[in-house]
């Protein structure tokens, strides 16, 4: 079984002509927490965007090198990309549940996999609710709207919802940035029981969560990733100047 | 003052008053080593009960706004109080600004030095102590080589703090050695003091106190090896072991 995850080498990235990835090359250790960090435009989301080929949607967006999923490369035409983002799943800043019932956005994805068995539908559902700790919570309100529940709850209902068409890695680009400290703790948790099935990559603007929640830490900066090291070496002892002053607030 | 710009001004502040106390207490052991050299009484008293300013900052009046506040306490209370005090503005900054990197680094230093620093101080205080209480007359055998030690471990002190001061850890080389040329001194003077004390009993009261001095000073340079320890870490983040 191979060792990382997800790697990329010699990674660029162009939005039209404005390179947004510069040479990047990581590699993400599977069942580990990754967070990636540096100022905005960096480079972060878009690198995490890349993982499963969320920038193919943006015109303009070119990509050169590789892009490995355990060992296979996913940057070519022949990968399935539905099957991919199967694989790799993703949670963004903001909830986005859909307007429909909590049971209906958690078994949405496994439906449009094929899936119509309601047993296995209803399993599935509290397998999911149950892996983003959501489901004591709602377990009897099944059917009540997805809109109705907190800011906190809706983010865990997205996370249940990427978990319920079975995927191994999940992306997270600042996942709590809409929450309050409870709600966060609440993600923060989660992530940490995630990684014992999934790898996570998250991206955040909040050192600290990155220094709780991270295995590994990446530092971005104009599109490079200029350190990369596990998380106590890079919030104890960094080995770059410029992630040292940005750690530490002595940016620019 | 933009917020990142105080913290790192409160870190470099908090930094300078570590160095201060630090400094305070290397010079009231030297002081006291002094004291004792000359038996001055007079001096051993004034450096040990002497008063101090202390300043307890941000004491709330009733009613009113937050205020600084300054008394005069001997030296000895106001080593506990400063290293106290020191030790909350160290966790409040750490509280309330999450350091990390070389800024968690150089408070974990100060926080560790703090203690150390104390620890100096009281000894400083002790060997004042050991001067009022010998008996009166000359020193013996010139003191053995006690002023020879007390040299020694003072100056690896005042390097570990000029290292602490200009983040210089060139200053640190050699700690290993000279902490074991001060062991075997310690030995030295324990077995000559007790073949003078053998061979005339009326030597014991100042031999008791030098044995007792011997031993502060061998944990003074104990001492600044763990400071020059502490110190290395924070200038590399690195962290090494000063046998």
């Amino acid at each position: 079984m191979m060792k990382y995850a997800l790697e990329t080498r010699k990674l660029d990235l162009y939005y039209g002509e404005t390179p947004a990835l510069i040479e990047v090359d990581i590699k993400i250790p599977k069942n580990s927490v990754t967070a990636l960090i540096g100022p905005s435009g960096c480079g972060k989301s878009t690198l995490l965007r890349c993982f499963n080929r969320m920038n193919d949607l943006i015109p303009d967006c070119r990509i050169n090198g590789s892009i490995l999923y355990y060992g296979q490369e996913i940057n070519n035409r022949t990968t399935d990309v539905v099957e991919l983002r199967k694989r790799i799943g993703m949670v963004f800043q903001q909830p986005n549940p859909f307007p429909k019932s909590i049971y209906e956005n958690v078994v949405y994805g496994p439906r449009v996999h094929g899936i119509r068995d309601r047993k296995k539908l209803d399993a599935i559902a509290e397998e999911s609710l149950k892996g983003a700790a959501l489901w004591e919570e709602v377990q009897d309100r099944l059917h009540e709207a997805a809109r109705s529940l907190s800011g906190g709850q809706q983010q865990r209902l997205c996370i249940a919802r990427s978990l319920s068409v079975g995927p191994d890695i999940i992306l997270m680009d600042e996942p709590c940035s809409a929450l309050d400290p409870i709600a966060t703790a609440k993600i923060e948790n989660l992530i940490a029981q995630l990684k014992e099935e999934y790898t996570v990559v998250i991206v955040t603007h909040n050192m600290q969560q990155a220094a709780r929640v991270s295995d590994y830490t990446g530092f971005m900066y104009m599109g490079k990733l200029i350190e990369f090291d596990i998380t106590p070496f890079i919030f104890e002892r960094p080995k770059q100047e410029l992630t040292e002053n940005y750690i530490t607030g002595r940016f620019g | 003052m933009p917020m990142k710009d105080r913290y790192h001004a409160q870190i470099e502040a908090y930094r300078k008053s570590v160095e201060n106390y630090s400094f305070f207490t290397i010079c009231m052991l030297r002081d006291a080593f002094d004291a004792f050299s000359s038996i001055d009484r007079d001096l051993a008293c004034e450096i040990a009960g002497g008063m101090e300013v202390h300043c307890i900052k941000d004491t709330i009046q009733e009613g009113g706004p937050m205020m600084h506040q300054e008394i005069l306490v001997p030296r000895k209370v106001y080593l506990r109080l400063r290293r106290e005090q020191l030790e909350e503005e160290g966790l409040k900054l750490i509280a309330l600004h999450q350091p990390v990197a070389s800024d968690l680094r150089t408070i974990a230093c100060c926080m560790n030095l703090i203690s150390s620093a104390e620890r100096i101080g009281r000894y400083g205080k002790d060997i004042c102590h050991s001067t009022y209480k010998l008996p009166e007359g000359k020193h013996i055998s010139g003191m053995v080589r006690l002023p020879e030690m007390a040299s020694r471990a003072i100056s690896m002190l005042e390097d570990a703090l000029r290292a602490f001061q200009t983040q210089d850890i060139n200053l640190l080389d050699g700690f290993s050695d000279r902490d074991d040329v001060i062991d075997q001194m310690r030995y030295s003077i324990y077995e000559d003091c007790i073949r003078i004390m053998e061979d005339d009993p009326a030597t014991i009261p100042f031999c008791a106190t030098y044995l007792l001095i011997d031993r502060y000073l061998e944990r003074c340079a104990d001492h600044a090896c763990k400071a020059a320890e502490k110190i290395h870490y924070m200038v590399t983040g690195e962290r090494i072991e000063i046998k």
